[in-house]
This record gives structure tokens, sequence and C-alpha cells, in this order.
């Protein structure tokens, strides 16, 4: 049986929560692989980002992470992420990475994505600048995602992303907000590509559990939805 | 205009370096600015009130703020 624990939006500030640590220490024994789906800080800065990495090195499985837009916020993305590579976590973004689990390949492409709206409330590329940028980074994020994942040759093919890829998944937020918490892009980009599972964050007050228009398994592991250290999701006997 | 000043304390508590934090929901009745919502630590929450109170002073800062709790057991679903 493959064990994918994910978890995101941890949000540690200088240190994250007891309850959080004492929960990774189970990691190894409930779980083959962790993903993280972003937003590990609340403001940005590295030094959050090491406190939260610091119970990930010590779990004992691989971790594959993409950022959150939190992450961005202090323009410290790159220390953040050469800091997490050399803690031996793989931070993919518009790349893909294939972890052996229990004789099989589970292969884990990501993106942070970008907001954008969904089926019927979506932005497009017209009129202002600013508007025609504003779509070009989630298509492009979009396309980055959908080409990292038809590169992989694998079991299990998981997309992991910040940005939600589903509206289902943000049943529980104010329908205002959905276009700031996701894309149709990415779910189509995912349903592109025999995905057989994609997990997001970001979206605080969503659903854990529901599918993109395709028909792919999206999970929502946002803690502040799951309310656990992380949920874990199997494949095979 | 209330709905204009519960606009602003909202883009502060999402701008305000002190806070970031960007799911507050601010109401404002009568005289009393409400913030609702979950955040990350009990730092956060005298944040957002220090924020409030800047923005507001006219008004009563009511807290119905909570910290995100991490309380569950890890939830197993098979997915095939």
């Amino acid at each position: 049986m493959i064990r994918i624990a994910a978890i995101g939006d941890v949000h540690a500030g200088a240190q994250p929560s007891k309850e959080w640590v004492d929960g990774c220490a189970r990691l190894a024994a409930e779980a083959d692989l962790l993903l993280y789906a972003g937003d590990l800080t609340q403001h940005g800065a590295l030094n959050e980002a090491e406190a939260l990495v610091a119970p990930l090195k010590d779990a004992g499985i691989p971790v594959v992470a993409v950022l959150g837009n939190h992450d961005y916020n202090l323009g410290q993305e790159h220390s953040i992420r050469r800091m997490m590579e050399r803690s031996g976590i793989c931070v993919v973004e518009g790349s893909a990475t294939t972890v052996e689990v229990a004789g099989a390949r589970v292969g884990v492409a990501g993106a942070k994505g970008f907001a954008g709206g969904f089926s019927g409330a979506s932005a497009s590329a017209f009129g202002e600048e600013a508007m025609k940028a504003f779509v070009k980074v989630t298509r492009d994020a979009a396309n980055a995602l959908g080409e990292a994942l038809a590169q992989l040759s694998c079991d299990v093919r998981v997309a992991l992303t910040h940005y939600s890829p589903a509206r289902d998944t943000l049943y529980g937020e104010k329908p205002e907000v959905y276009p700031f918490l996701g894309s149709y892009l990415l779910g189509a980009a995912i349903d592109g590509c025999a995905v057989d599972l994609a997990v997001h964050g970001h979206a605080h007050h969503g659903t854990e559990r529901g599918i993109t228009a395709g028909g792919t398994p999206v999970r929502n592991v946002a803690m502040p939805v799951l309310r656990a250290p992380f949920n874990v999701y199997e494949f095979g006997d | 205009m209330d709905e204009h000043l519960a606009s602003r304390v909202r883009d502060a508590l999402a701008e305000d370096s002190r806070l970031n934090v960007l799911d507050i929901e601010v109401r404002i009745v009568g005289n009393a600015l409400h913030l609702h919502g979950a955040v990350a630590s009990r730092e956060l929450i005298e944040a957002a009130e220090c924020v409030a109170r800047e923005l507001a002073p006219a008004h009563t800062i009511v807290t119905r703020l909570t910290v995100v709790r991490c309380e569950r057991a890890p939830d197993h679903e098979r997915i095939r």
C-alpha cells in the first residue's frame, strides 16, 4: 500500500504550534511520503520557514513541497526554496519528481498556481495590460503544471498546488473570493494528464474533498480545514 | 461609511507586517467593530486588535478571533 500524507498552510510564525510539531513525529509511522501544499510561513520570512522545516527534516520520510503566496510576501522565496532543498525537501515549481514507495513509483508534479476563478466567473486576458498580465501568470502556471505532469512515468500520479484547481473544495468560503483562491486552468491541466490525486491548500474555510470538472479527486489539505497535523491518502493493497 | 471602514481594516489586516492575515472578517455594527475568524497564533489576535484600534479609534473592538487548532488525529482515506 502507498500512503501519502499531505498538509499545507501551517503558517508558522517564529515557532509552529506544539500540536503540529508533535503530530509530525507520527509521520513515519503513518505515511511513506509527505506533500506540503504551500504557505510554510505567515509573513514570508526565511526564519519562519526554517522553524517549520525543522520537524519535517526529522520526519524520516521524503517530503515534496510547493511554496504558497505567503512565502512570497517578503521576496525571500528563493532563499526559502534553497533552505528547503538543503534540508532535503524537494520543491516542485513547474517541475516533477518521482519517489519510490512500497515498490511503486509515485510521481508528483507541482506548481504554486495562481488565482483567476472558475467556470462562469473567471478572468480573461482582455483590456488593460494589468489584466492581461494577471491572467498570464495563471496560464503560465497551469501550462508548467501540465508539462510537468505529462513528463511523469509512474504508477501513481499526483498534482500538488497551493491554489485550488477545483471549485468543490472551496465550499465554505464566500463565493466572492473564489476567483482569488484558484483557477479552472489548473484543473484543466490536471484533467489532461490522468492524475490520480490533486492536493492543494490556500482555502482555509473550504472543504477537504472534491473533484475537478473532469473527475480527478481533489483534496484541500489546508491545516485550518483538516485541523490535524496531516491526513493520509492511500493507494493499492 | 461603515462598509468602507470595514474594507480598510480588512486590507490593513492583510497588508500590515504584524499580521498578513487575509481571511479575517470585519463587520461594523453601530459603534462596535467586530473581528471574526481563525488565525495561527495568539500573537496574531493581539496584533489584529491593535491594527483595528489604530484605524477605528472611535469604535469599540469586539474580537471573536480564535487560534487554529490541530487537535484531530490524522484521517486515512483510501483513494483507489
